[in-house]
């Protein structure tokens, strides 16, 4: 199955110039970890030393925030896409 | 005489770099460059090719090192950036200063990084490694960070000796090592405490920027705290020079190949202005036994700013250039050793880091 990342303008370099990856998976799970292993700089960027996805990043997958998500063992279905985005406070 | 002169601007929102020629009065700029980026650190290095440095971080994004080998046109973001190990339990933040290793090493670079540690490359930064000497040290567990966050800011090696370097970290000190970077000494002998809570333990001395006497690798001159101190036993001792300074608080220094110091005074720790809305360059031309304001063509008009810690920076030309960018984004340029200033067009964002580079 297909799926689509999304990614902010300030890390498609960090993917090529791309704004948009399509990737190969049967989970998000799957799916989050070929995103690490293919694009090393994003990994970097939305992710910190412990493995953790950083403070200020949001991961959706559709319209959930994978952060709370009781599991990332999820089959992927046609059309489902992830989005990067960046958490957003204050004025 | 060389016939392009670069000035590489590091700002909290891209980077700026401005062209001239041994004359340093017409500027050309390009940029900006890596926008939204910040950019606390920029080097310009000619050991292979043409190639810029940039410590790139973001506040969602974090940190990587990217390079330029054409002038900015176009950028490489390095997979291998510095990076602590999962097992160091330590965040790697920002690269606050890249420096190249010592003339006997072509291919070595240093990046002191936030939070404090320092990391070496001998591959002209295409993987690297922390030099784990240092954030193992015994006092670590006493590093605490100031205001600016727990940064090594200041890398310098002796050009004397690859083996000897310094660093400085921010509310913690200055170390030296005598073997590459495996063991370190605290070099704080001096230098007074700033209040953290905790009974003085000889660490937490906040060191803004340290420079080495480019004529003796014993002697170096620092901008500290609340002070301006210079060693002449390689950082064993520190003794104050501060006669005729307006205050001693500040947070950039630098030296010329022929010895003058430069720093701009700010209006204490608690305002961290200049004095009176009055933005001026001081110079000594005894190694630091005097300061006197130098130079006309800053301005007149109420200018209320910081220069931040490597925000400033000298040319090796003669007449020696000077260079700093402010907090409110102003560059301002002196070709003639700070005798005149001029500011140069454009209003930049928050100055990071300002450096000099010599092409051809």
């Amino acid at each position: 199955m297909e799926i689509e990342v999304n990614l902010p303008g300030l890390l498609r370099e960090s993917a090529g110039g791309q704004h948009a990856l399509v990737l190969d998976a049967t989970t998000l799970e799957e799916a989050l970890h070929n995103l690490r292993v293919r694009y090393p700089l994003l990994r970097i960027h939305l992710y910190d030393e412990q493995g953790q996805v950083r403070p200020h990043v949001l991961i959706y997958y559709n319209s959930d925030n994978v952060a709370w998500l009781e599991s990332l063992d999820i089959p992927l279905r046609s059309g489902d896409q992830v989005h990067v985005l960046q958490a957003v406070s204050g004025g | 005489m060389p016939n392009h002169v670069m000035l590489l601007v590091g700002t909290t929102k891209g980077a700026f770099f401005f062209h001239s020629d041994a004359e340093r009065r017409e500027w050309r700029m390009t940029g900006p460059h890596l926008p939204g980026w910040e950019i606390y650190s920029l080097l310009g290095d000619l050991r292979h090719g043409q190639r810029i440095y940039a410590g790139t971080s973001h506040y969602v994004y974090g940190p990587t090192v990217r390079v330029s080998d054409d002038l900015g046109e176009t950028w490489t973001e390095l997979a291998e950036s510095p990076k602590y190990a999962q097992d160091t339990g330590f965040k790697l933040e920002r690269i606050w200063q890249i420096t190249p290793g010592h003339a006997s090493q072509p291919d070595t670079l240093y990046a002191g990084v936030q939070e404090a540690g320092l990391f070496v490359s001998h591959d002209r930064g295409e993987t690297w490694a922390e030099l784990s000497g240092l954030t193992q040290h015994p006092t670590r567990p006493n590093w605490f960070p100031g205001a600016g966050g727990m940064c090594l800011h200041t890398i310098l090696v002796d050009p004397a000796n690859p083996q000897r370097m310094w660093i400085a970290i921010s509310a913690v000190g200055v170390f030296r090592t005598e073997d590459g970077g495996e063991n370190w000494k605290v070099c704080n002998n001096g230098l007074p405490s700033v209040p953290t809570g905790v009974p003085d333990n000889g660490i937490g001395r906040c060191i803004h920027k340290v420079v080495l006497d480019p004529q003796n690798s014993d002697t170096l001159y620092m901008q500290f705290h609340g002070g301006v101190f210079k060693s002449t036993d390689g950082a064993d001792s520190w003794t104050p020079i501060e006669q005729g300074l307006p205050d001693n608080f500040g947070f950039p220094i630098c030296i010329s190949n022929s010895g003058a110091l430069y720093l701009i005074p700010l209006a204490s720790n608690e305002q961290r202005v200049v004095k009176d809305g009055s933005l001026r360059v001081y110079r000594s031309d005894d190694r630091g036994a005097s300061w006197a304001s130098v130079g006309t063509g800053l301005p007149e008009q109420p200018e209320y700013v910081s220069v931040l810690r490597d925000a400033m920076a000298v040319d090796p030309l003669e007449p020696a250039g000077v260079y700093f960018g402010t907090t409110m984004g102003e560059v301002f340029c002196s070709p003639d050793a700070g005798e005149t200033w001029a500011r140069l067009p454009g209003q930049f964002p928050r100055i990071t880091t300002v450096k000099t580079w010599i092409l051809d």
